[in-house]
C-alpha cells in the first residue's frame, strides 16, 4: 500500500515541559517516519505524551531537540521551507480530536467548510466535496442542522469529514473514539480507516483500543516518552 | 463528482445564489467566523449579540434625542436672541451724529437686507408706586418692523400707534408691575437724577402703554421696554444722535465674515460692527457647554455598554479556547484569529450606531405625539405647555453630532474587542486544544 514518498520524517525528536514542578523530558529521541498513504497507530498509557508527539509534528508545538521534515521540507520555528506554518498546514494535515471541536455557531456543512475556508478560499468544487463527504460519512441531507443537537457519533462523522475536506496528505487523530460507545467507535474507527485508505492519505491513529491498532499497518507503542515500533 | 447528488443552491455555479451568499463566499475566514459568532446559523442572534447591540443601540439613540432637542432649543434662543438685536450692530462706544452716512454707504451693500438706528439705556419705571429698572430700546417706527419682528411680538398693540408719549412694556414687566394697554407709567431717566443731584425739581416724563409684547425669550420678555427713538435722543440729550444701528443680513449671510469685512472697511471710522455672536459670546458658550457636559454624562451609557461587551467577549474567548485551538491547527494565523474577535466588537458597534441612529431619528420625528401621550397619560398636558413656551419641542439635526457619535461608538466598542482578542491572538494552539 505505502509507497517510497515520505510524508513526515522526525528524527532524534525531543521535548521536554518546564513547570514549576521541575522539567520533565514528555519525548525522548523519538523518530518517525510515515509514507504516502501509510497508516500507523500509537497505543500508551495517559501521560505517555501521545498527544505531544502528534502536537509536534503538527508544529503546533516546538520541539527542543531532533528534526523534522513535512514531504522533505524542513519544519521549525513557526515555518516550513522558510514559509509560515499555518496557510500550509491547512493543506497539508487533517486533524480528528477526541472531543470533536465543532464550532457549535455553524451547521454541520458550514463546519466542514471551514477548515476549507480557512485554508483559502470556498469554492462550488470544494463545496462540492463537503457534499461527497457528508454523504460518505453516512449523514447526506443533514447540511444544515445544528452539530449541538447531534449524537456523539454523528459528531465525529462531521469532524472526519471536516479532516478530509481539504484532501490533505495526513491525519492525525487523537483518540477519535474516545468519547463514544464501543459500537459507535467502531462505526466510526471504520470510516476513518476506509476515508484514508480510499483518499490515499496518510494516518497516524492515536487509541487505546488494541483492536483498532490493529487495524492500521504498522503499530507503535510510546512508553514515557521512548517510542517502540512493534508490529 | 463521484457521489455528488445533490448540487443545492449553496453552489454559485448552479445559479441559485443570493447576493449575500456570494460575500459569505469571498469572505475572509475570521470575518466570517465572527459573523457567526453573533448571528450563528439556525438562529436569528445569539443572547450575546442581541444584549450587546441593545445596549449600544439605546446609548447612540439617547446621546442623538439629546443632542438634537438641546441643538433645538439653542437653535430657538440663538434665533431669538438674533432676531432681537438685530445680526450686527454698528456703534461708535458713544454717541453716533453721522449715522444716516453710516447708513447710506451700506445701503448698496448687497448683503443687507435692513438697517434700523437705536439708542439704548436703563431707565427707571414706576407704576402704582411699583418701580422697574428695565433696559429701555428707543427705536424708529419707520424702519425697526424690517430689521425686528416687532409686529410679530406685540400681543396686544401696534408698532405704528407708538408714539413719543407712549411705551411698549415686554409682557413679564408688564405683568410685575400690574400694568395694561392704556395704563400710565413714570419714568426717570440717569439724566434726571444728574439734574436731582444739582438740586432741581426732579419731574418724571408720563408715558402710556400703547402694547405689550413678548419674544419668547426670558430675559428680554422680564426686563425690557421699547420707546421711539425720538423720545430717547430727548431723554438721553442725544441731539439728534444715535447709540448705533442694526443691521439686517439677507437669508444664508455669514455673520461673522460679513462683520468682519465690514470691519476693514470702517478701519479709518470711529465705527465698529459687532455681531450679534459676540454681543452675547457667554450665553452661546454657555448653551455649548451645557451641550458638551450632556455628551460626555450620556456618553457612559456607550462606554458601559462597551465594558460589558469587553467582558462577553473575553469570556467567551476563555469558554471557546479549544475552538481556537483548533483554528489554529487548522491553518488560521493566531493573529487572524485576534482580528476575528475584534470584528465583533466593530459588528457590534456597527449595528448598534445604525439601529440608535434609525431609532433617534424615528424618536425625534414622532417626538411630539410621544410627549403628548406622555402628557396625558400623567394628566399634566396644561401644565406642560405654561411650562415650556414651545408647544412643539424644536430638534435641530447637525451632520457632525452623528458623525462623532457614530465615530465615537465605533471606536469604545472596538477597543472593547481589543481585550477579549489580545488574549486570544496569544493562546498557544497545544495548549488551547489541551485545556478543559
Ligand atoms: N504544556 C505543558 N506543560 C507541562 N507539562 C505538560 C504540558 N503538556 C503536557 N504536559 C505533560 O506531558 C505529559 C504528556 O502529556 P500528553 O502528551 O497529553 O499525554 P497523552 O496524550 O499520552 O495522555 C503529561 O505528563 C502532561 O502532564
Ligand atoms: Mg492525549
Amino acid at each position: 500500500m505505502a509507497d517510497s514518498t515520505s510524508i513526515l520524517r522526525a528524527e532524534h525528536l525531543s521535548k521536554v515541559f518546564t513547570s514549576a514542578a521541575g522539567t520533565i523530558e514528555v519525548l525522548k529521541d523519538i523518530n518517525l517516519e510515515v509514507s504516502q498513504g501509510e497508516s500507523l497507530s500509537i497505543r500508551g498509557e495517559s501521560g505517555s505524551g501521545k498527544s505531544t508527539l502528534l502536537n509536534v509534528v503538527s508544529g503546533l508545538e516546538t520541539m527542543d531537540a531532533g528534526t523534522l521534515a513535512w514531504k522533505r521540507k524542513s519544519v521549525a520555528k513557526g515555518k516550513v521551507g522558510g514559509r509560515p506554518i499555518e496557510p500550509i498546514r491547512a493543506g497539508f494535515i487533517g486533524f480528528v480530536f477526541q472531543s470533536y471541536y465543532l464550532i457549535p455557531e455553524l451547521n454541520a456543512f458550514e463546519n466542514i467548510l471551514m477548515a476549507a475556508r480557512l485554508k483559502g478560499k470556498v469554492t462550488s468544487q470544494i463545496e462540492g466535496r463537503a457534499r461527497e463527504l457528508l454523504d460518505r460519512v453516512g449523514l447526506a441531507g443533514r447540511e444544515k442542522q445544528g452539530t449541538t443537537q447531534m449524537s456523539g457519533g454523528e459528531r465525529q462523522r462531521i469532524a472526519l469529514a471536516r479532516a478530509l475536506v481539504n484532501s490533505p496528505e495526513l491525519v492525525l487523530a487523537d483518540e477519535p473514539t474516545g468519547n463514544l460507545d464501543e459500537n459507535t467507535g467502531e462505526v466510526v474507527m471504520g470510516l476513518l480507516l476506509d476515508l484514508c485508505k480510499q483518499e490515499h492519505t496518510s494516518l497516524v491513529l492515536v487509541t487505546h483500543n488494541p483492536e483498532f491498532a490493529s487495524q492500521t499497518e504498522s503499530e507503535y507503542f510510546l512508553h514515557s516518552g521512548v517510542l517502540e515500533k512493534r508490529r | 463528482m463521484k457521489g455528488n447528488k445533490t448540487p443545492r443552491s449553496y453552489s454559485i455555479l448552479n445559479g441559485h445564489v443570493l447576493p449575500a451568499d456570494i460575500i459569505i463566499f469571498l469572505m475572509p475566514w475570521y470575518l466570517y467566523h465572527a459573523l457567526k459568532q453573533l448571528f450563528p446559523s439556525g438562529r436569528f442572534f445569539s443572547f450575546f449579540s442581541c444584549v450587546s447591540i441593545i445596549g449600544v443601540t439605546l446609548g447612540v439613540m439617547v446621546l442623538l434625542i439629546v443632542q438634537s432637542v438641546m441643538n433645538g432649543f439653542g437653535h430657538e434662543i440663538r434665533k431669538k436672541v438674533a432676531d432681537f438685536n438685530g445680526d450686527v450692530r454698528i456703534m461708535n462706544g458713544g454717541i453716533m451724529y453721522n449715522w444716516k452716512e453710516v447708513r447710506d454707504d451700506l445701503e448698496s451693500n448687497p448683503a443687507v437686507k435692513a438697517m434700523a438706528p437705536y439708542a439704548g439705556g436703563v431707565l427707571m419705571l414706576q407704576h402704582r408706586r411699583i418701580p422697574a429698572f428695565p433696559i429701555v430700546k428707543g427705536v424708529d417706527i419707520l424702519t425697526e418692523g424690517d430689521v425686528v419682528p416687532m409686529r410679530d411680538y406685540l400681543q396686544s398693540g401696534k408698532l405704528e400707534d407708538l408714539d413719543d408719549d407712549g411705551i411698549f412694556l415686554s409682557i413679564g414687566l408688564a405683568q410685575s408691575i400690574g400694568a395694561y394697554e392704556g395704563s400710565r407709567v413714570e419714568v426717570y431717566t440717569p439724566l434726571m437724577l444728574e439734574r436731582m443731584q444739582r438740586d432741581e425739581i426732579l419731574l418724571p416724563r408720563e408715558l402710556t402703554v400703547r402694547g405689550i409684547y413678548k419674544t419668547g425669550y426670558g430675559t428680554y420678555d422680564t426686563n425690557t421696554i421699547v420707546v421711539t427713538l425720538r423720545l430717547m435722543q430727548e431723554l438721553w440729550s442725544l441731539g439728534n444722535g444715535v447709540h448705533g444701528i442694526s443691521v439686517k443680513l439677507d437669508e444664508g449671510v455669514d455673520v461673522d465674515t460679513f462683520t468682519a469685512n465690514l470691519n476693514k472697511e470702517l478701519v479709518d471710522s470711529p465705527a465698529r460692527a459687532v455681531s450679534w455672536i459676540e454681543t452675547n459670546r457667554d450665553l452661546l458658550f454657555i448653551l455649548q457647554l451645557e451641550k458638551t457636559v450632556m455628551f460626555f454624562i450620556i456618553i457612559f451609557i456607550i462606554i458601559v455598554a462597551s465594558f460589558s461587551i469587553a467582558i462577553a467577549l473575553t469570556m467567551s474567548v476563555v469558554r471557546k479556547t479549544r475552538e481556537i485551538g483548533l483554528l489554529v491547527a487548522m491553518g488560521a494565523r493566531p493573529s487572524k484569529v485576534a482580528v476575528g474577535f475584534m470584528t465583533q466588537g466593530v459588528v457590534i458597534g456597527l449595528v448598534g450606531a445604525i439601529l440608535g441612529v434609525g431609532g433617534a431619528l424615528v424618536a425625534l420625528h414622532f417626538r411630539n405625539d410621544v410627549v403628548r401621550a406622555l402628557a396625558k397619560i400623567t394628566e399634566s398636558e396644561a401644565a406642560f405647555l405654561r411650562f415650556y413656551q414651545f408647544a412643539d419641542i424644536p430638534v435641530y439635526y447637525l451632520i457632525s453630532d452623528f458623525v462623532l457619535v457614530v465615530v465615537f461608538t465605533i471606536i469604545l466598542t472596538t477597543l472593547a474587542g481589543l481585550i477579549p482578542a489580545l488574549k486570544a491572538g496569544r493562546l498557544k494552539p497545544a495548549d488551547a486544544l489541551r485545556s478543559e
